[in-house]
């Protein structure tokens, strides 16, 4: 099966070649866009991060706060 | 008589109460380091408020994101198209069997079946059966295409 040659027609062949063309420049606009859902994806886990450093130093003030209203001067 | 006159002239006038009602006293705690506090305070508000604008970032990212996949959904079937159209038919198609969904190979045997019983009364159940085998979704036909594809690269093995 492997030895078997495999023909096309001439007017096929320069066919096939301009398809080959238009699959391969199919195929880097799919990549590129993959590469930005990718950016996407990093940019929405770099906004996750910032929401979670963000909750801890809220908690962290909160209970400063808390702390305050707690133990008042000459109580 | 007079003196008693002068007595009942005098008018009772009606008692005024003199009692205040006074405020209970507010009593206040004294915060220790209200500066350190207040800043805190702010500084807290002001987390929440940048917070809430992440979360409008991160909604319009997500939209992005979401076109995004529709795009990328569009180019992939753009490239099945051309790859499995296209470009296909512009190769010789030696001795494996064409891949075609189960469904629409199921639908050809139908349609022979419907042929042979050429003018019978029952061609309108036969095209109920054929509206039963059309594939439930995109993703059974999907699939069923991997299948075939599957066995066609066994059979090259």
């Amino acid at each position: 099966m492997e030895k078997m040659p495999v023909f096309v027609k001439v007017e096929d062949y320069h066919e096939v070649l301009n398809l080959m063309k238009t699959v391969k420049k199919k195929l880097e606009d799919a990549k590129e866009t993959l590469l930005k859902i990718n950016e996407l994806k990093n940019e929405e886990d770099h906004q996750l991060e910032v929401w979670q450093n963000t909750l801890a130093e809220v908690e962290k003030k909160v209970e400063f706060i808390d702390q305050a209203f707690n133990e008042p001067e000459h109580y | 008589m007079k003196a008693q006159n002068t007595k009942s002239k005098k008018v009772l006038k009606p008692v005024v109460s003199k009692v205040i009602h006074q405020k209970e006293p507010e009593y206040m705690v004294q915060l220790s380091d209200p500066k350190s506090l207040r800043k805190e305070l702010l500084e807290c508000l002001r987390e929440v408020i940048i917070f809430m604008q992440g979360y409008e970032k991160f909604r319009k990212i997500q939209e992005e994101k979401v076109s995004m996949f529709h795009a990328l959904r569009q180019e992939v079937k753009i490239l099945q198209n051309l790859i499995d159209h296209k470009l296909r038919r512009s190769l010789p198609k030696g001795k494996l069997h064409s891949v075609l969904p189960k469904a629409a190979v199921q639908k050809q045997d139908e349609m022979e079946v419907v042929e042979e019983e050429v003018k019978m009364p029952v061609v309108v159940e036969a095209e109920e059966a054929k509206e039963e085998t059309h594939p439930a979704n995109e993703l059974e036909e999907l699939e069923s295409q991997l299948k075939e594809i599957e066995e066609q690269l066994k059979k090259m093995d």
